[in-house]
């Protein structure tokens, strides 16, 4: 950090508790905010590149190896964008199962997010394993809750990283009942302990800060949103997902290998995450997550992004209450994936990865090989919407110490539970000389 | 992250004497696979006394796995300022041992140390733990690994059954204080 007369300059070399590689970069001149860049230096991936030519039935394990956070995300939007280019629908067994795979991945993600990763932020602590210096309890809680989702897709996916079971069509192999069941007792623990994490965390202290979000999350009519059906926004945004790419645009900015998403229209920011997911289809939280959600009334997370560990704590009641009633009445498919006939074809999906929308759009040449891919992941889409919110904050704490604001402003990012890895790509660039 | 290789850890907490090692560190980026290649290579054959687990980027979950083992090799990269290819038996709990920096290698910057030190700060009893650092040189996404710190990896896979032997003696010196070996001195892993 340095100090140039009126001028201030702040960096944040490297942004801690996120997954992978970024900074920040703030100026200021005479007190106003000239300047914010996060800076994402984490290298471009190429997923889209290397997918093509791939057959379409390896794609969801290898989309699976974009995150080990989320990777049941990237496996599933490849699989229903796949499934949407080849024409395929299966039966209602295995969207049950599709669906208990996102309650794994968000149980998982979110309790490792709550506890790990943001509460140290709120009680004053470098990390969690400060934290658990002095309130055991608690990390022992959260621990558990995530070991639990761990569990479950260990059952689900054959492995708790990176699952393998999942294929376009359904699934290679699915559980024994028996074996789903096994979980009940621990489920129930967890829909208990998902509540009390809920109750402590809206005791933390919470910046006031509510910027005004366009919020953005996949919606379907009968079901809080994880894996269909179409895309919505609190400005009026319906829109089935093949018009995504028409109604959001990906721009490249120098200072980042993550692209960064606006509305094309009106080239604003949009926010995506479990903030959105909450205000847009809140009541189709299940029962007791709605119930817990409401009774919080006065501290609902409402358009404050610090109070985004309140929505996670909220989703976690869901998941485990989801989870429960999914494993309760599951019946073993008699097929466990359908027939595929291959054709040429595209097809796009989006669906909701625990930090928020994520859109895959593939194209199919008729030997089924990937002939185009595009993979627009849920951080790279916000990453514009955090720059905003850091214009937004910093005039109100620009006076305060500069370790102060570097602090208040990595708190901030990391409420986003950015996925750093995953967003970043490049575009591809073609020059034309004349 | 963890990738089973050899016996399921789940006979480690049956049987509560196996030794059990555990390879750290990045396959793809040069020296930091150190600890992970150690591990490939001694699980290539049958040790009815050792489990190996490869963890190229050790989550939380490795917690679960401390406390249900008998006594822990732990072999990772280390940067000391050493030359590379240097070897550091380091017994746990020693304050000369911080977590990596933040670094393009990890995953929200965790990896063992944080894992002892959260289970520390649980209150948890954790079993014998031994470190061997093994001291990097080259330390980039797809780089090789040295040709010093090939040789120490060599040695490890080598000497191992001595190594072994003494980490099953709670007696052994090698518990007492943090040993270092140089390149040069081909004594590892000592008396």
């Amino acid at each position: 950090m340095a100090n140039e007369g009126a001028g201030k300059t702040i960096k944040v070399e490297y942004l801690t508790r996120v997954e992978g590689e970024g900074g920040l970069f703030i100026r200021t001149e005479n007190g106003n905010v000239r300047d914010v860049k996060l800076n994402i230096f984490e290298p471009p991936r190429f997923f889209e590149g290397f997918l093509r030519g791939r057959h379409f039935q390896e794609v969801p394990d290898i989309t699976a190896r974009i995150c080990g956070i989320c990777p049941v995300a990237y496996q599933m939007s490849a699989v229903h964008a796949l499934e949407a280019a080849l024409g395929v629908t299966p039966g209602p067994e295995i969207r049950l199962l599709r669906r208990l795979l996102y309650c794994a991945e968000w149980i998982e993600s979110h309790a490792l997010h709550i506890y790990m990763l943001n509460a140290p932020d709120y009680l004053g602590y470098e990390s969690v394993v400060a934290l658990a210096g002095e309130h055991p309890q608690e990390v022992e809680r959260g621990l558990r809750l995530k070991k639990i989702g761990n569990q479950l897709l260990e059952i689900l996916g054959g492995r708790a990283t990176h699952p393998v079971s999942a294929c376009v069509g359904g699934f290679y192999k699915v559980p024994r009942a028996r074996e789903l069941r096994k979980l009940r007792d621990d489920l129930l623990w967890g829909l208990e302990a998902a509540k009390q994490t809920l109750a402590w965390v809206v005791t933390f202290k919470f910046p006031d800060f509510s910027p005004n979000y366009e919020f953005v999350s996949v919606s379907h009519p009968d079901e809080y949103p994880m894996n269909e059906r179409r895309v919505i926004s609190s400005d009026g945004i319906d829109i089935d997902p093949v018009d995504f790419e028409r109604v959001f645009l990906e721009e490249h900015v120098e200072h980042s290998t993550a692209l960064h998403s606006v509305r094309a229209d009106r080239a604003t920011s949009y926010l995506v995450g479990p903030l959105a997911r909450l205000a847009l289809n809140f009541e189709k939280l299940l029962p007791q997550a709605k119930a817990a959600a409401r009774a919080i009334v006065a501290t609902q997370p409402g358009r404050n992004p610090f109070r985004g560990i309140v929505a996670r704590a909220i989703e976690l009641i869901h998941a485990y209450e989801e989870a429960l009633a999914i494993i309760e009445t599951y019946q073993e498919p008699a097929t466990s994936r359908v027939e595929i006939k291959v054709h040429a074809g595209e097809g796009c999906a989006a669906t909701e990865a625990p930090r928020g929308l994520l859109y895959h759009r593939y194209r199919l040449n008729d030997r089924g090989l990937v002939e185009a891919a595009r993979i627009i992941p849920p951080t790279a889409q916000n990453m514009r919407r955090m720059e905003d919110d850091l214009r937004e904050l910093l005039p109100g704490i620009i006076a305060r110490p500069d370790a102060e604001i570097a602090q208040t402003c990595e708190n901030l990012i990391r409420t986003y539970d950015p996925c750093i890895s995953c967003s970043t790509h490049f575009l591809k660039l073609r020059i034309e000389r004349g | 992250m963890a990738e089973r290789l050899g016996n399921p850890t789940g006979e480690l907490s049956r049987e509560g004497k196996r030794l059990l090692v555990l390879g750290c560190g990045n396959p793809l980026a040069g020296d930091d696979s150190a600890g992970a290649e150690v591990v490939r290579r001694l699980s290539s054959s049958e040790n009815p006394d050792c489990n190996f687990l490869a963890v190229p980027f050790p989550g939380i979950e490795l917690l679960d796995v401390l406390l249900g083992a008998g006594t822990v090799l732990i072999v990772d990269a280390v940067a000391s300022g050493a030359p590379p290819g240097t070897l550091h038996l380091i017994p746990w709990p020693a304050s000369s041992v911080e977590p990596r920096a933040v670094s393009t290698l990890s995953s929200h910057g965790w990896g063992p140390i944080e894992t002892l030190k959260l289970a520390a700060a649980l209150g948890k009893t954790l079993p014998p733990v031994m470190i061997l650092g093994i001291e990097i040189g080259e330390l980039h996404l797809g780089a090789l690994r040295s040709e010093a710190v090939e040789a120490s990896v060599a040695r490890v896979v080598e000497r191992f059954p001595i190594l072994c032997s003494l980490l099953a003696n709670p007696h052994a010196a090698l518990w007492d204080r943090a040993r270092t070996f140089l390149p040069e001195d081909f004594s590892f892993p000592g008396e």
